[in-house]
């Protein structure tokens, strides 16, 4: 079974080939008492068709900022500033709040972080499951409804009978967000957002449900955006690799290169901080200093002070996304020259 | 384990009443001069006989004889009180206490529950809309006008209402639970202008009651607003209208539902001076007068029955809880 | 808060400036507020300012007076409670949990008829003896769970003796609590107290505000005079306003005094540009 089309006509890019979504210079900002934090930063992000990118970066990076503003569900007192995010040949941030709100779970869908309070607590799964449905298309009937519903939570693997007539309470930690997984699956979308989906969860249920996932999208061929802090689970799993660092991407590219040939010297620096089987343990090298400050506006590049190759330029001028290689984009200052870009 | 649930609230029900029954037993016999003897006396001279059978007589006749030690009168009164019997109106004696009880209590309930219910929802109601459009002017007209009218001592709105309404308006009748050119029964017109006498009462019950709904009800929307299961229900496209029922305002509702018997509970200690104002027969105006004419026998009965509807509420409140409230599991 | 120091106010230093004026002048009944008599006049002419401002001090005075009580005993119980465990502490949490469960305003009434009330100590007494259950229990509970908190731990391995516990450690993060329950508690006395007025319970002066209402009242009942109405309104907003005030004084109180509130009350006051419903949500990352 095939995920069905999308409602909007395919993009091309020229970097990526078919894509399905691109954001051009986002912004996204928290209004908070003092001050205002850009947790996203003229953001620009193109998302390739019917594969599976994932989405990498560390605690504060804007990861899960930049998932939840796809949908327009930033909370308060988070806000969507500027910039576009183009679907199709729509800009989701243009959309009317009914467009908006059919658009929502039938194009794209979202598996959040911490499933354990994704649930209403006083309606039973099958009674959340039958209302998305109804939400989204008036005229199905309960059968069809129980119907779709069995056969998802059957590839989670959970039993349907028993999940669907239970409360959230009543159910583990992975069987929640085994549901909603399934609950993300409901109206076949063509994009699948998976924020940390499997964060809090033990490392055995961890790789049963990627397992799960990448069938899933060996199936239908519909697209995901895996959001996680653990580059490992990318290598595993994903066709491409995006990284976020201060509410920025500062290097993307196709898996293989990313890993072979990493340009941008964070990344360089998180997979060498990967504990790996094969390598010895004192090859691994944290990330000296800490986290950048989002509140203060910032001059020059965002790495520049953690990186160990900074130059006078770095700390005055911002460097922007540029084509280094074959499907491969950097944000570094020390790429320019080095593939014959200007 | 789901049964000790339960056996510990009715355990704990029957606990209170019974201490609540034991507290006004010996706050009556505290009182001070000696009511009794003076009755006693009265009928001995009524009826010329000596004064010690004149007391036999007063004994037996309510039951109770301040003579005895207190252990003993307690023997007595609630070997009656386990045979149903709650002994006679001190004032007149020929009336039993239990039938004054019937005969009030039903009016005081039906006050009471109207405006229980009415408060409930009417305050939930007010409650969710000010933590759904929190800025607006609504919002801040709602908790004005509740705490305005919360802000008014609870014994001086029926007379406030009544002046109003009643006096000044003349929307209202004054008094009475009906008309009294009317009889009883259960034709539609008496009906009709049952409900109509109810109004007022009702209303000033909801007065007192309304701001704790509205305020609780707020802050229980709010918290819940701001869980992740609501935003959650959000990207699923879930309508706002939808959210609103079946997912604010029915897990704000949960922790709601234990105030419901304290509500009822408060209202019917109000009820004393509630229905006085609007010379309603219920069982508070009767307390008042009972306590007036120093008739401990109905004091005694009237309180006894108010405790017991109260914690009789609790407990139900308590028992339904687990099917309301998915999450509270028959355990303690 | 402002409110509650004008009441004050007027509640010691009126009565020395504005005289009682109380005999009767049929004359000028049922005036509405002019310059001579700013609040108009009730049913038998006198001023009714002047008697809303000589009523100011017993209103407070019981008010005060019961809450002092319901927050001293209830405060002494649930320590008591709290500190010895035990059978104390079951004791007394049985006829707490009693006390909250029941409603407690029909057995002050037959307090008041058994021990005929006499003075307004008395009535304060009256009101404080059944009202401490809650304050009680939010005692008990807070100083349990201090009790098992690494610092009292401290002292006690220390070997402070128990009061030295009591004052340095419980008494800061309890007092918030206590002053605003206090204030609160002064709320419900008022109100307790205004019913067993009306239901002749309790002694009264005759410039006590319910009194004025409940004479109004009658007056009007039987005038069936809508002009009366003024004079009932006047000493409803009186309570009205105290009331209300008290309710704003108790919320000053708490966020001054509550060191976890404080923090969110000045992320408040430096919010920018107003901007709508800066909610405590964590940031998304």
């Amino acid at each position: 079974m095939s995920v069905k089309e999308p409602s909007t006509s395919n993009m091309k890019s020229d970097i990526f080939g078919d894509i399905i979504l691109k954001i051009e210079d986002l912004c996204v900002d928290f209004l908070l008492p003092d001050g205002d934090l850009h947790a996203v930063c003229h953001l620009d992000f193109e998302l390739p068709a019917h594969k599976i990118t994932g989405l990498v970066g560390e605690s504060g990076s804007g990861k899960t900022t930049l998932t939840s503003a796809i949908l327009r569900t930033v909370s308060a007192p988070g806000e969507i500033t500027q910039g576009k995010i183009l679907f199709g040949n729509q800009d989701i941030r243009k959309l009317s709040e009914e467009t908006l709100r059919r658009f929502r779970w039938n194009e794209i869908s979202m598996v959040f972080q911490a499933a354990q309070n994704s649930l209403n607590p006083s309606m039973t799964i099958q009674e959340q499951f039958v209302e998305t449905i109804m939400a989204h298309h008036r005229n199905r009937s309960n059968k069809e409804m129980m119907e779709i519903s069995r056969k998802l939570l059957k590839q989670v693997k959970l039993e349907p009978e028993r999940i669907l007539r239970s409360y959230p309470h009543e159910l583990s930690g992975g069987m929640k967000q085994r549901v909603m997984i399934a609950f993300a699956q409901l109206l076949d979308p063509p994009v699948l957002l998976l924020d940390e989906p499997t964060t809090a969860l033990d490392v055995i249920t961890q790789d049963y449900i990627f397992t799960l996932l990448v069938q899933m999208h060996e199936n239908m061929h519909n697209t995901m955006l895996l959001s996680t802090h653990d580059i490992a689970i990318v290598a595993r799993v994903c066709d491409y690799m995006a990284v976020m660092y201060g509410g920025r991407i500062v290097e993307m590219g196709d898996i293989f290169t990313m890993f072979e040939n990493p340009l941008h010297p964070y990344t360089q620096m998180l997979i060498k901080a990967a504990p790996s089987l094969v390598g010895e343990l004192k090859e691994r090298v944290a990330i000296p200093g800490s986290a950048p400050d989002l509140m203060k506006p910032h001059k020059g590049c965002i790495f520049a002070d953690r990186c160990p190759y900074c130059e006078d330029r770095c700390l005055t001028e911002e460097p922007g996304l540029e084509v280094a290689g074959e499907e491969h984009l950097a944000a570094c200052h020390r790429i320019s020259g080095k593939e014959g870009q200007p | 384990m789901k049964s000790r649930y339960y056996i510990n609230k009715v355990g704990m029900a029957i606990l209170t009443i019974a201490l609540c029954s034991i507290l006004t037993f010996v706050l009556f016999r505290l009182m001070p001069g000696d009511i009794f003897t003076a009755k006693a006396r009265d009928m001995a001279v009524e009826r010329g006989i000596p004064l010690e059978e004149a007391r036999k007589l007063v004994v037996s006749r309510y039951n109770y004889d301040p003579k005895e030690p207190i252990p003993s009168q307690m023997k007595r009164y609630y070997g009656a009180l386990l045979r149903g019997d709650m002994g006679n109106s001190m004032s007149n004696y020929t009336v039993k206490v239990t039938s004054i009880i019937g005969y009030y209590m039903p009016w005081t309930l039906f006050l009471v529950s109207i405006a229980l219910i009415l408060s409930y929802l009417l305050g939930t109601w007010l409650g969710s809309i000010m933590a759904w459009k929190r800025k607006s002017v609504v919002s801040a007209l709602i908790a004005a006008y509740t705490t305005i009218v919360n802000a008014i001592p609870p014994a001086l709105v029926p007379t406030l209402v009544l002046a109003i309404f009643a006096f000044g308006l003349r929307w209202f009748p004054i008094q009475g639970a009906y008309s009294s050119n009317l009889t009883p029964g259960f034709n539609f017109a008496f009906i009709k202008d049952m409900f109509w006498h109810a109004v007022l009462p009702v209303f000033a019950y909801t007065c007192t009651q309304i701001n704790t709904w509205v305020m609780n009800m707020k802050g229980s929307c709010v918290s819940v607003m701001a869980e992740d299961y609501v935003s959650a229900a959000y990207s699923r496209g879930i309508s706002s209208k939808r959210i609103r029922e079946k997912y604010v305002k029915k897990n704000a509702s949960l922790p709601l539902y234990t105030s419901l018997a304290i509500s009822f509970g408060s209202m019917l200690g109000g009820a004393t001076y509630m229905e006085g104002p609007f010379a309603y027969p219920g069982i508070g105006s009767q307390l008042g007068a009972a306590l007036g004419n120093r008739d401990f026998t109905v004091c005694q009965g009237i309180l006894l029955i108010t405790t017991t509807a109260t914690v009789a509420a609790s407990l139900v409140v308590d028992l339904l809880l687990p099917k309301l409230d998915p999450r509270v599991k028959a355990e303690d | 808060m402002i409110i509650l120091i004008a009441f004050l106010l007027i509640a010691t230093i009126g009565t020395k400036v504005v005289p009682l004026d109380l005999g009767t002048d049929f004359e000028h009944r049922y005036q509405m507020p002019s310059p001579a008599h700013p609040l108009g006049t009730d049913y038998v002419g006198n001023d009714l300012l002047q008697q809303i401002v000589h009523g100011t001090k017993s209103v407070l005075y019981i008010g005060l007076l019961a809450s002092l009580f319901t927050v001293a005993l209830g405060f002494f119980l649930g320590a008591l409670a709290g500190f010895a465990g035990g059978i104390t502490d079951r004791i007394i949490s049985l006829v707490a949990q009693v006390l909250i469960s029941v409603p407690i305003f029909p057995i002050q009434l037959i307090i008041a008829v058994v021990f005929p009330i006499k003075s307004t100590v008395m009535l304060a007494v009256v009101l404080a003896v059944l009202s401490w259950a809650q304050l009680a229990r939010n005692v008990r509970s807070t100083i349990l769970s201090l009790k098992q908190r690494e610092f009292v731990l401290i002292d006690r391995i220390m070997g402070m003796p128990q009061w030295y516990i009591i004052l340095k450690e419980i008494l800061p993060n309890v007092t918030s609590y206590l002053a605003s329950t206090f204030v609160l508690n002064t709320n419900a006395a008022i109100a307790s107290s205004v019913a067993l007025m009306m239901l002749g319970m309790a002694p009264y002066d005759v410039t006590h505000w319910s009194i004025i209402l409940s004479n109004a009242t009658a007056q009007a009942a039987s005038g069936m005079n809508t002009a009366g109405i003024f004079n009932m309104l006047v000493p409803t907003f009186a309570f009205v306003l105290l009331q209300m005030s008290l309710i704003f004084f108790a919320n000053g109180l708490d966020e001054a005094l509550n060191p976890r509130l404080r923090s969110a009350a000045s992320a408040k006051k430096s919010k920018r540009r107003g901007r709508p419903d800066v909610s405590q949500r964590t940031v998304n990352k």
